[in-house]
């Protein structure tokens, strides 16, 4: 063997080893996992940036398929008098209010308006911290707070009593949280309510249309409020929103759920969607028809009108909002009056929520709406008759500007549609609570209102729903119950 | 193409440079005969040591070459012992080749070294190139179908270069990887097989390595033959060794095939006039005064949509390759290009590859070898999705027939407009044609091994290596399909994989008695994977596709992201052998992993493995028909990193919401995963007990392995309190259990002079059993199948096999209309009754029970080669049984109307106002939707004819063609023969593949294809 050869193979052989050494220590390192395309949770919450960023994240649940797009909707609607379904049974699980506590919608429900109340602890938590802008850092503390509350609302008006964590779970041992009684949720309710009505602003900058006001926080409280028949504390905060001055009925009701006119003067608190990015099912959901139908991408039946309802059987055509609101004809693509039942969905569509340009079903701009002024001005009259002896005359007035719109009267002087004078304090508050079931159809308010005034489930039932035996709210989803170490079975809902 | 040639001119350059030719003084002659028979053997190959100078024999066993008296010759044919002769004065030389015992000397390539047969303690298992090549292939994993006991393949689609899962010995995880190691050459490579993106099934990323370069795959079933693998060894091993240069003249091959292949079996479904008769009987079910269909004869068309998706597609592969060399650099040097289109039109799968193995002898003590393939594969990928309503092959089956596919002006006909149907169908031919999604993939996977001996029993080795990888989806879906704008979206992503690894090996025979061979070092193995996309939608035109993003007036968000992670290893073995007879094998691993929480980086794994060959005992010695038996016991752990990367951190991560009066995309951040610093490897502890005992003189040869594998700190998404924000967290816990017995006996029945029969059986049993789950229930349901049938159909219970199938039991059909006190108070008469399992007077989603399993019992292979004279037949049936399959296809096309789709021929056995029968099969047509329940969970059993192939290997020698050494054509069929009872495509069929839960679910699934090929073999 020749030297060069030699050297070569000396060469190559220290190459080698040398490599191997040298990588030996940098390896240990490289155990260490290096992270490039997300942040971890302890380099965040220190500029005013992370703190925008991080109420944001508190909204954001709020515009997922299991949210506002269209699970809280199915749950809520299917499960009221007014809404059914024609097929798939576990749609008509909910329309009949027959599910077990393994049901997918109520759990996936359950989960994201946890997800909005973690960020919202987060931010709670955390924003006050921040070196920042000290009215603006208050101001995103209230909107956590607002965010919290609005999710416990629903939580405990579909659940009753729930888990109820009020700081940031960040590792396994706070994860398990037990059940609080209904009326303490309702205390951490108006106590966040309370405080983000005063740190709130009054109006919004173009930009931030869609995150909450003090209207919003106050119609909220209001609602709140009446919920749990608080009625001179309902009243009084409803006319505080009232005298802001703030808010009114749009002239047309139709206009109100126009896409072209989403920031309207009536909308208190909305989420918003821009249909393409991120949009509602709601067009195709609330329409019939298939692809005929030109006021969606494609009407799928899945909120039909119930033929059995107060709406669909007594529902005076005089009133605007009948048309606005339910239809058994439409007119196809083709220009051609059709009916609903000579498809194979023979059922009677809703048409509150119209997207004619939707590129796909599921790309709806529909804004779901949480509160508009009608809401505040219904409120008002519920509550206001309901804390005096009688029914006041505002109370009259404020559900009366509610129906004249409906009937396309002027709003401030008396007509023939008006609800009767001289009512009983009882007559009148059903006349509100079915005012209601017109204004808000498929607004998912209705199950709220059978649930509050004791009509559910007994209501579906008189319609022939199979309703499940001595069930009266929602179950805790089986989930919850197998993961959650501070719950038992006894835990569960009557019912189930 | 183009650059295919080209690539593969410069190679032929490149090996002519190579070759040295020698010349020798002497002319010498020579015959060479089998021992087995005396016959002469022609096709031997005949080198003169030590060159690269040889020849082989020809059809009557003569040679003749030059060589120096000096010379030694060294005759090798496969089957036979290598044998050497010095030549010395001869001019004429007669050389008798003795059977080679192959299935004792035969080597084993085992995780990082090699060991004779009988020497091996493990339980492992070897493919040969030959049953490899039996059957045209797309993927190396293929060639393991039906051939290995404990190996099921699972070809979860049929789409061309689509996903293959490979579960050795059964799934031992639930949400980490469940697929084996593969070590193509050396190189770990991880075969992540993606999960389902919505738009396609997950495609294969071994599809991207040429199966024709395969000299042999090894599979490691047994922890004592994985454990040196340590943290990746649970799954099993697949060894993959490409073919190498040997010493001796160089040799040219050239292969070819050219097939056609052709839908199995089309759904048999309801013709046009069926499909209005049946509408209208539900409209009169219904009480419509209007019926959808008042005149037949409007609609005069009647479209068979299966026969207008698929297509008899052709598939071609040729593969040109250079081998040979000198005792001192050996080279095989191969390109393919293979193109196999799909059934469906508009899918196919292409890949050009070269591969380029050297091996040089530097000194006497210093070796290198190097490993090189690089390849482009193009995979057009059809959109068979698992989300319903949009997957092509779906709406083949449930479009109404009566639609034609296009409108006279040449768009294509909405066919939900059609009366009467669900408005969710979409053209089928339009998806097939105006969605357009393709990945392309290039990957270079290049290793080198220095080998530096410093005396004979010792040596070191050490490997570096790079495996990269990049790749870009272009997806288009054009205008002309309803409701789309135009939307344009590319994804790339580039992944390199580094390795390093410093072996050192010592082998010492101590004594008569003593045996010794030990390996031990230490490697570094690191990944950098990094992604890019960007989309856009709203073009005014199809004319750019994907080449011109900026032309769509509404682009979509960015995204990129960037991930890595590292492997750091120490490793030993020893292998102890007394009296040559009782063997010991000791390893143990320990691995560093950066996926691991910071409190568990390390972990040990450990085996041991005993072996004794009763058959060398003196007592065996008279025992003369037992040729060789061996008794095998292992234990050992192994791990499953496959958890994913940053599984371990608290993170932070984007969250898109919209705000503002122009409602304008606004991103947060929000906590998204708690942290776990404890995370770390599933753990399987597998104990074996085996048996191989040949017969005969090793005519027959069988093997026996029982196995138990008990995988415990099962990663798992588990549920925490859904109420804390979070729904899961990442934890070790829970285990599982798989049991079974691996059979596998082959023989030569027959070994005439002309005649020779071998014939082989392989079955494998296997028992899979959740053990526990982290949650108190002791079970959690697998994800939702999407709409209609929106729930899960797996679940994960105690007690039961992973992802059982779980749902109602059907009872017959009522014969009257229901009322408030009936189980079903809405049903009216001729509907579905379903069983009332938990006796509370009502249906409802507590009756739902457990109905079957995914997984098979038994899985079993059956080959056969038959060889007389020059022809040759060889056969290989597979089969399994006891899996079943949840038919979602059927969950529409058999819901007797109540979605307004085509539906299954069978439907007309249903109950209708003038036939009210409650034993019909289907229900009356309504718009009542079925629930899930047994009578979509099929029997999924099958036995299969794989494949079959007749061959002719031309008498080159008698001939007279010098230039030509061997030539061989052939036909094949495959899956030409299928028994089952799955009343869908096929019974081979998941929607899902990878780590999803869902398993065993068919929903419009590629359907799989029947082939007939010609090819031919040539070597120079």
């Amino acid at each position: 063997m020749n030297t060069r050869q030699t050297l070569l193979r000396r060469g190559l052989i220290s190459l080698s080893l040398s490599l191997s050494l040298a990588l030996l220590p940098g390896c240990q390192d490289s155990l260490q996992e290096e992270v490039y395309s997300f942040v971890s949770a302890d380099n965040f919450y220190k500029t005013a940036a992370d703190a925008e960023a991080a109420v944001i994240a508190a909204y954001q649940p709020f515009t997922s398929d299991d949210y506002f797009r269209r699970n809280f909707y199915n749950v809520g609607l299917l499960a009221d008098d007014q809404v059914m379904i024609g097929r798939n049974a576990t749609f008509q699980a909910v329309d009949n209010f027959n599910i077990t506590p393994d049901h997918p919608f109520h759990t996936a429900l359950w989960q994201q308006m946890y997800l909005c109340i973690n960020r919202s602890n987060t931010g709670i938590q955390r924003l006050p911290t921040i070196s920042m802008d000290e009215a603006r850092r208050a101001s995103l503390v209230g909107e956590c707070r607002y965010v919290r509350a609005y999710n416990y609302f629903n939580l405990v008006r579909l659940f009753g009593g729930v888990p109820m964590p009020t700081t940031e779970i960040q590792s396994t041992g706070q994860t398990n949280n037990p059940k609080v009684p209904t009326d303490k949720v309702y205390e951490q309710i108006v106590a966040d309510l309370l405080e983000a009505e005063k740190v709130l602003p009054l109006t919004r900058p173009a930009a931030e249309w869609g995150r909450a006001t003090r209207g919003a926080a106050q119609t909220l409280l209001a609602e709140v409020y009446l919920t749990t028949e608080r009625w001179q504390q309902a009243a009084d905060k409803a006319k505080e929103v009232i005298d802001s001055k703030q808010y009114q009925l749009l002239p047309d009701f139709r206009s109100v759920f126009s896409i072209s006119n989403e920031a309207n003067a009536e909308i208190i608190q909305s989420i918003q969607f821009d249909g393409p990015t991120i949009g509602t099912w709601f067009a195709s959901f609330n329409h019939a028809g298939g692809t005929d139908n030109p006021n969606c991408f494609l009407g799928s039946a899945n909120w039909s009108v119930e033929q059995k309802s107060d709406i669909w059987l007594n529902w005076d055509s005089k009133d605007g909002r009948k048309a606005a609101s339910t239809y058994d004809k439409f007119i196809n693509k083709a220009g051609k009056l059709v009916s609903v039942f000579d498809y194979p969905q023979p059922f009677p569509g809703f048409g509150k929520y119209n997207a004619p340009n939707e590129v796909s079903n599921g790309n709806s701009p529909c804004n779901p709406i949480i509160h508009r002024y009608a809401d505040v001005l219904l409120i008002f009259a519920e509550a206001a008759s309901q804390a005096a002896a009688s029914p006041p005359p505002a109370a009259y007035d404020a559900v009366n500007q509610v129906r004249r719109r409906g009937y396309k009267v002027p709003l401030n002087a008396p007509s023939e549609f008006d609800v009767p004078l001289g009512l009983s304090k009882g007559a009148f508050r059903q006349a509100v609570i079915r005012e209601r079931s017109l204004e808000f159809v498929i607004e998912n308010k209705r199950l709220f209102d059978l649930m509050r005034t004791g009509q559910f489930p007994a209501i579906i039932k008189a319609q022939g729903k199979n309703v499940r035996e001595g069930a009266t709210l929602f179950p805790i989803p089986l989930s919850e119950l197998n993961s959650n170490l501070a719950l038992t079975q006894a835990d569960q809902n009557p019912g189930y | 193409m183009k650059r295919l040639y080209a690539y593969l001119a410069l190679l032929i350059t490149l090996c002519f440079s190579i070759l040295n030719p020698v010349f020798g003084q002497q002319k010498v002659t020579g015959i060479v005969f089998s021992g087995t028979d005396n016959s002469p053997l022609p096709g031997a190959s005949v080198v003169i040591k030590g060159s690269a100078t040889g020849t082989t024999t020809d059809a009557n066993g003569r040679f003749t070459l030059t060589a120096s008296p000096t010379a030694t010759l060294t005759v090798s044919f496969i089957g036979y012992q290598n044998t050497e002769v010095v030549l010395g004065n001869r001019t004429e030389i007669s050389v008798t080749l003795a059977a080679d015992d192959k299935s004792l000397n035969e080597v084993v390539v085992v995780g990082y070294g090699t060991q004779k047969r009988r020497d091996v303690t493990g339980s492992i298992a070897s493919v040969s190139a030959q049953a490899i090549k039996e059957m045209p292939i797309t993927s190396a994993e293929q060639g393991l179908q039906g051939r290995v006991a404990g190996v099921q393949v699972i070809q979860s689609n049929s789409a061309p270069g689509g996903a293959i899962s490979i579960r050795v010995r059964g799934g031992n995880s639930v949400l980490g990887g469940n697929e084996p190691l593969y070590v193509i050459d050396g190189f770990p490579v991880y075969n992540s097989i993606g999960t389902n993106d919505g738009q396609s099934q997950p495609t294969n990323p071994l599809a991207t390595i040429n199966p024709n370069d395969i000299v042999s795959m090894e599979v490691l079933k047994d922890a004592s033959a994985t454990a040196i693998f340590g943290a990746r060894g649970a799954n099993g091993v697949v060894i993959i060794t490409t073919r190498r240069g040997k010493a001796g003249p160089g040799t040219v091959d050239f292969e070819a095939y050219y097939g056609v292949q052709t839908v199995r079996r089309k759904l048999p479904l309801l013709n046009g006039s069926q499909y209005m008769d049946l509408a209208n009987e539900k409209a009169r079910n219904l009480g419509q005064t209007t019926l959808p269909f008042p005149d037949k004869s409007s609609w005069p068309v009647s479209t068979d949509w299966q026969e207008e998706l698929f297509q008899a597609a052709p598939i071609q592969n040729y593969a040109l390759s250079f081998s040979g060399g000198s005792e001192t650099s050996r080279y095989a040097i191969s390109g393919n290009w293979f193109d196999q289109q799909g059934i469906v039109i508009g899918s196919g799968f292409r890949r050009g590859s070269v591969r380029v193995n050297m091996d040089n002898t530097i000194s006497r003590k210093l070796s290198l070898s190097t490993s090189i393939t690089a390849s482009r594969s193009i995979n057009q990928q059809a959109r068979t999705s698992i989300n319903f309503g949009n997957g092509v092959v779906y709406n083949a089956l449930i479009s109404a027939p009566l639609a034609p596919v296009y409108n006279a002006d040449g768009s294509y006909f909405r066919v939900n407009t059609i009366p009467a149907t669900e408005p969710f169908g979409t053209n089928p031919l339009a998806l097939a044609q105006e969605f357009s999604n393709q990945l392309v993939t290039n990957r270079i996977l290049a290793n080198t091994n220095l080998t530096y001996a410093f005396s004979p029993e010792l040596a070191l080795s050490v490997r570096l290596g790079i495996d990269y990888s990049s790749d870009r989806t272009d997806r288009y879906f054009s205008r002309k399909l309803p409701g789309s704008t135009g939307q344009a979206s590319v994804f790339t992503g580039e992944g390199s994989t580094y390795l390093n690894e410093n072996i050192l090996t010592y082998k010492k025979q101590i004594g008569a008695n003593h045996s010794l061979d030990a390996t031990g070092g230490f490697t570094w193995q690191e990944s950098v994977f990094s992604s890019l996309s960007a989309s856009s939608q709203n073009f005014a035109v199809d004319l750019f596709g994907t080449d011109n993003l900026s032309a769509g007036n509404s682009p979509g968000l960015p995204g990129s992201g960037r991930s890595k992670n590292s492997l750091l290893s120490w490793l030993g073995r020893v292998n102890y052998g007394f009296k040559d007879r009782y063997l010991l094998t000791v390893s143990a691993r320990t691995d560093g992993s950066s996926r691991f929480g910071s409190g568990n980086k390390w972990g040990f794994f450990p085996s041991a493995a005993l072996a004794w060959r009763v058959s060398e005992e003196p007592f065996m010695k008279a025992v003369s028909w037992i040729s060789d038996l061996k008794l095998r016991t292992s234990i050992g752990v192994t791990g499953n990193q496959e958890i994913g990367n940053y599984q371990s951190l608290n993170r932070l991560n984007t969250v898109t919401s919209i705000q503002g009066v122009t409602q304008a995309p606004v991103v947060g951040f929000a906590v998204t995963t708690m942290a776990n610093p404890d995370l770390k490897w599933e753990t399987t502890t597998q104990y074996d007990a085996g048996l191989d005992v040949s017969f005969l003189n090793s005519r027959v040869n069988l093997s026996l392995d029982y196995y138990v594998k008990n995988t415990t700190d099962l990663l798992a998404q588990v549920p925490v309190a859904i109420s804390s924000g979070f729904s899961s967290i990442l934890l070790n816990s829970g285990s599982i259990r798989n049991q079974g017995f691996d059979v596998s006996i082959d023989g030569t029945i027959l070994n005439r002079r002309k005649l020779r029969w071998n014939a082989g059986l392989n079955l494998s049993t296997n028992q899979n059993r959740v053990q526990s789950v982290a949650v108190r229930g002791g079970q959690f349901f697998a994800p939702l199948i999407t709409s209609p049938v929106d729930l899960p159909v797996n679940i994960i219970r105690e007690g039961q096999p992973v992802s059982a199938f779980f749902g109602y039991v059907r009872d017959g059909l009522w014969g009257e209309d229901q009322g408030a006190t009936s189980l079903m108070p809405n049903a009216r008469a001729g509907e579905q009754r379903y069983k009332d399992l938990n006796g509370d007077g009502r249906i409802t989603a507590d009756d739902r029970t457990i109905l079957g399993k995914p997984n098979p019992d038994l899985i079993y292979g059956l080959t056969s080669q038959l060889t007389y004279g020059p022809f040759d037949l060889n056969i290989l049936f597979q089969g399994v049984q006891g899996a079943m399959v949840f038919n979602a296809n059927n969950f529409t096309l058999s819901d007797v109307f109540a979605r307004g789709n085509n539906q299954v021929a069978d439907i007309t056995d249903r109950w209708t106002t003038e036939n009210r029968n409650v034993n019909a099969k289907y229900p009356r047509a309504s718009s009542v939707s079925p629930l899930v329940s047994d009578r979509f969970f099929e029997d999924a059993s099958y036995f299969r004819l794989r494949n079959i192939q007749l061959g002719y290997n031309l008498p080159v020698g008698s001939l007279g063609v010098k230039w030509l050494r061997s030539a061989r054509v052939y036909v094949s069929g495959q899956n030409l023969l299928t028994v089952t009872r799955y009343t869908g495509f096929d019974p081979e069929v998941s929607s899902t593949a990878g780590s999803d839960l869902r398993k065993g679910v068919d929903i419009g699934a590629y359907p799989a294809a029947k082939m007939w090929t010609a090819g031919l073999r040539l070597g120079f």
